[in-house]
């Protein structure tokens, strides 16, 4: 267990035997600063004697740094998600742990490392809202620093990544739908968050799911944008560029289907895409997976009717319109 | 004794399905054919006579988002002068007033009593399923690689005295 008093101790035993030199002075009287809670002379030694080149290729001096640092973030800056002391306590440490040759103080160390990746994780996590989600990034960049200090697993890395864009993902979306025109960029980012959590686990449900979802709304919302005097000419190219956008959507759908095949969000979107592609066959057979798992949803059976009349179906047109009339009653 | 206290919070809490709303498709389908049918009025002419009063567009069938995008299209644009009027036809006599009568999938059964309306009259006759611009429609909406396009009949467009621009001609799927 990581103890204050412990690595100030092993610091000063360090020290002690080489009192002759300034420097090393200098390193001493930092602890003894710190551990009298001086923290702002403590600061001044310990930065003086990182740049000396006689301390500054010590692991010890920058684990007094790190220390002192971690000491100050502790009180004063906890609050700060971008605390300052905090970024300059996790370069020392990292300094230390490079410079240090004893295995069972490395092994403290890093456990001093994994209290700042929690800390920068949670604030990450604190921070993922639509004000602040710039400061979430900084301190998840902050948390994959200390993470591969102490933990050099890609496993747990991807883990934590494909948590954190997904969370990220949802703010940009937010945003995006916020003020669709005005916003569009968040609409590129969150599908870039995406892909990047594909890059890590192609399998993953909510990113595919999402991918399919993003598409979809956009390309749907895009068409319900377009003026009534576009031209007829013009609307042939831009069919041309709404069916490319139906088909990623169809793509990510896809396998977000196969990933999970009782969700109902995707078995709505697929209906949803077909339609958009007026492949109303293929519509009509996830409307019927959906009708089959909830008989009383009434949009569902709306665009059952919609997609038989469009098939001229007129005997399920009529078989289902009979069904949401009971609904209704 | 200081302890260094180390606890993950879980990002998956901040991940919220708020956005599972899908947009209906349906409605942007019909965002496209009301597109195209106001695009009719501007590439189609009709006879100075039609050119008086509203442009009555009428529908027969039922598809609500359909109706909503016309009524929509109706008060936010004119067909030249003409302010639109959107109808919803209940039978085929009822289209005798109307300058585009839209002969929704589900009723093409009654073409054939809505081409004998026409007769004499200036009505483009636009319908919605296979093998309609050969059976007396004009304009006919087909689906042609997952996209929506329009078979053209310029006989049963100019024979109820219609002038087709040559744009619209061009890029519609001529059907004789």
């Amino acid at each position: 267990m990581f103890k204050l008093k412990h690595i100030l101790l092993i610091s000063l035993l360090t020290v002690l035997p080489f009192l002759a030199s300034a420097q090393l002075e200098k390193v001493a009287a930092a602890i003894n600063s710190l551990q009298n809670n001086q923290l702002d002379s403590a600061k001044i030694y310990i930065d003086a004697a990182v740049l000396h080149p006689e301390t500054k290729n010590i692991s010890n001096t920058w684990r007094v740094k790190a220390q002192v640092y971690k000491t100050i973030y502790s009180q004063n800056e906890k609050s700060n998600k971008l605390s300052p002391s905090r970024a300059i306590a996790i370069d020392a440490l990292i300094m230390a742990i490079e410079l240090e040759k004893d295995s069972t103080l490395v092994k403290e160390l890093k456990r001093v490392a994994a209290f700042f990746a929690s800390t920068h994780y949670n604030d990450a996590a604190k921070s993922i809202d639509s004000l602040d989600f710039k400061k979430a990034i900084i301190n998840f960049e902050n948390f994959q620093k200390c993470l591969v200090v102490y933990d050099t697993s890609s496993k747990s890395m991807n883990k934590y990544k494909v948590e954190f864009l997904l969370a990220l993902e949802t703010v940009y979306s937010k945003l995006y739908n916020m003020d669709k025109k005005a916003n569009q960029k968040y609409f590129d980012l969150a599908i870039k968050s995406l892909e990047d959590v594909l890059e890590v686990d192609s399998e993953n449900f909510s990113a595919n799911k999402n991918l399919a979802l993003l598409y979809h709304n956009k390309t749907v919302g895009d068409i319900k944008e377009l003026e009534y005097d576009t031209d007829i000419v013009q609307l042939n190219r831009i069919q041309d560029k709404h069916q490319i956008e139906f088909l990623k959507s169809l793509k990510y759908a896809i396998k977000a289907h196969e990933l999970n095949s009782g969700d109902i969000t995707v078995l709505r979107m697929l209906t949803a895409i077909y339609s958009g592609l007026y492949d109303y066959k293929k519509a009509i057979e996830y409307a019927l997976v959906l009708y089959e798992i909830d008989p009383k949803d009434k949009a569902n059976i709306e665009s059952l009717i919609l997609n038989y009349e469009n098939l001229n179906d007129i005997k399920n047109v009529e078989l289902f319109e009979e069904k949401l009339k009971a609904l209704e009653k | 004794m200081k302890k260094i206290i180390i606890i993950f919070l879980s990002l998956a809490l901040f991940t919220s399905w708020a956005d599972d709303d899908i947009e209906r498709s349906e409605r942007a389908n019909a965002r496209i054919k009301t597109i195209y049918i106001y695009n009719f009025t501007k590439y189609i002419e009709w006879p100075k006579s039609y050119k008086d009063g509203k442009f009555v567009i009428g529908v027969l069938g039922s598809n609500a988002y359909l109706y909503d995008e016309l009524t929509k299209m109706a008060i936010s644009k004119t067909a030249g002068s003409q302010k639109i009027e959107v109808k919803s036809l209940s039978s085929a006599q009822a289209a005798s007033q109307c300058h585009i009568v839209y002969v929704l999938n589900t009723n093409s059964d009654k073409l054939k009593d809505i081409v004998s309306v026409a007769k004499g009259k200036s009505i483009l006759i636009v319908t919605d399923k296979p093998g309609m611009a050969k059976m007396g429609s004009g304009i006919n909406f087909v689906v042609q690689e997952n996209k929506q396009k329009i078979e053209l009949n310029k006989v049963n467009i100019e024979k109820y005295n219609l002038k087709i621009a040559s744009a619209l001609a061009d890029m519609a799927i001529t059907v004789n």
